[in-house]
């Protein structure tokens, strides 16, 4: 078995945290020489972290966040170190949507069309739905799912058929409410022209959109949505 | 650090800009980031430990080493939930392989049993379902042999030379599942077939 046989052979071992530190260790910096090799590996890795959301949920008891905010709110207030750059700029919801996404128009930017195709609970409040999507007219082959969780606060967002990003960018969920767009991070790339997100904080949004951004940016939108999605009320 | 926004204001911002916050030393930023993950971070760190005092011990470790290293938060590596839900899995790990290798052995053994028995509420299964999208759809769609050494792997924190050892299987063959099975969990979640499902 050749070096790079052996490397790939312990992939997914390292992306599930199964492997010895030394294998970990050899994976990485062979990766770290192999763009090809890192894309694989973070695609494996990101199917595993899929994992930690496959568990029946429960509450923890009321007792481990007053234990938890009695712990912090007694330590020292902190301050940034002098010298290092904001890591974010100023709130996101205190920006407006930028002319460049509103420029290209509501038609432009709609879906052809939504439906919702879920309903696995019956209590409305609780309410599991399904939203199918597909790109806008910037990038329309792209096809993609939309899953709202409300009794969670939550949507799990699967995309495929992306087109790749400008070099230096990836791609960014906006949460979009009252017409302003609030950061839902970066997507985890998942193999080619498909990557996935799951997000919080979604009730009372009118819809999400994903556009290309620069590493870090967390602020607005700059560029066009390749997907922008009507939420159902 | 900014003004403290009101708790509406604070309750629109995104995980990252409460990381910005807590990094600043905010707590009611922290709070709220407790508020809308402790619900997966508790139920990760209970099906690792499986024991509620102890979840809940890990499940706070979680969030202090949040509170006390929000700066290694790194966006271009995922979301914050899956940065944090990454943290419950490497010390929940750290914590199992601690244990005695027999208790663990005979542990998994009896987990390998309960696994196929039905979940218990039909609506919380459902919601889990979701949530965890295409990579539980994955999971069930999963031959047993390449599931089996999955759960070993993720969900008993056994390092692939001790799933061998287990099971009684040549390393190679323990290696080929776990690469066919995330591999195919990968490919499953990009599938554009669930897209339009």
């Amino acid at each position: 078995m050749s070096g790079t046989d052996e490397i790939r052979d312990l992939l997914a071992a390292v992306a599930l945290g199964a492997a010895t530190p030394e294998e970990v260790a050899r994976v990485e910096a062979a990766a770290a020489a192999d763009p090809a090799l890192a894309v694989e590996l973070a695609g494996l890795r990101a199917a595993a972290d899929g994992l930690a959301l496959d568990v029946p949920q429960g509450d923890p008891s009321p007792g481990l966040k007053a234990s938890l905010m009695a712990e912090v709110r007694g330590e020292q207030p902190r301050a940034v170190p002098a010298g290092r750059p904001a890591r974010r700029r100023r709130s996101a919801w205190l920006r407006p949507w930028p002319a460049v996404a509103v420029g290209v128009g509501a038609v432009a930017l709609a879906l052809a069309g939504w439906n919702i195709a879920l309903q696995l609970d019956d209590a409305p409040a609780r309410r599991v739905v399904s939203v199918a999507v597909q790109g806008t007219e910037d990038a329309p082959a792209v096809r993609g799912q939309v899953v709202l969780a409300p009794a969670q606060d939550a949507a799990a967002v699967f995309l495929s058929k992306l087109p790749p990003p400008a070099l230096g960018r990836a791609y960014e969920l906006w949460i979009i409410r009252d017409g302003t767009p609030v950061s839902g991070g970066f997507l985890q790339p998942v193999g080619a022209g498909a990557a996935t997100a799951v997000v919080t904080g979604v009730a009372g949004a009118s819809s999400l959109a994903v556009t290309p951004e620069p590493p870090g940016n967390t602020s607005a939108p700059t560029a066009p949505p390749v997907v922008r999605v009507q939420l159902p009320a | 650090m900014a003004p403290a926004p009101s708790p509406d204001d604070l309750g629109r911002l995104a995980d990252e800009d409460l990381l910005a916050r807590i990094e600043g030393g905010d707590a009611d930023a922290f709070e709220l980031l407790y508020d809308r993950h402790a619900r997966v971070v508790f139920s990760l760190a209970f099906r690792l430990l499986g024991d509620r005092s102890e979840a809940e011990d890990l499940a706070q470790d979680a969030f202090l080493a949040v509170w006390r290293r929000s700066a290694s938060y790194a966006s271009a590596r995922g979301s914050v939930r899956t940065w944090l839900l990454g943290i419950v899995h490497n010390r929940g790990v750290d914590r199992l392989r601690r244990q005695a290798a027999a208790v663990r052995r005979q542990e998994a053994l009896e987990w390998q049993a309960l696994a196929t028995a039905p979940p218990p509420d039909a609506a919380d299964a459902a919601v889990s379902r979701v949530m965890a999208g295409a990579v539980r759809q994955g999971l069930d769609d999963l031959p047993p042999e390449q599931g089996q050494v999955i759960s070993l792997a993720y969900f008993a924190g056994f390092t692939h030379h001790e799933i061998s050892e287990i099971l009684e299987l040549p390393l190679g063959t323990v290696k080929g599942r776990m690469r066919l099975g995330l591999d195919r969990l990968r490919r499953s979640v990009g599938d554009p077939g669930l897209a339009e499902s």
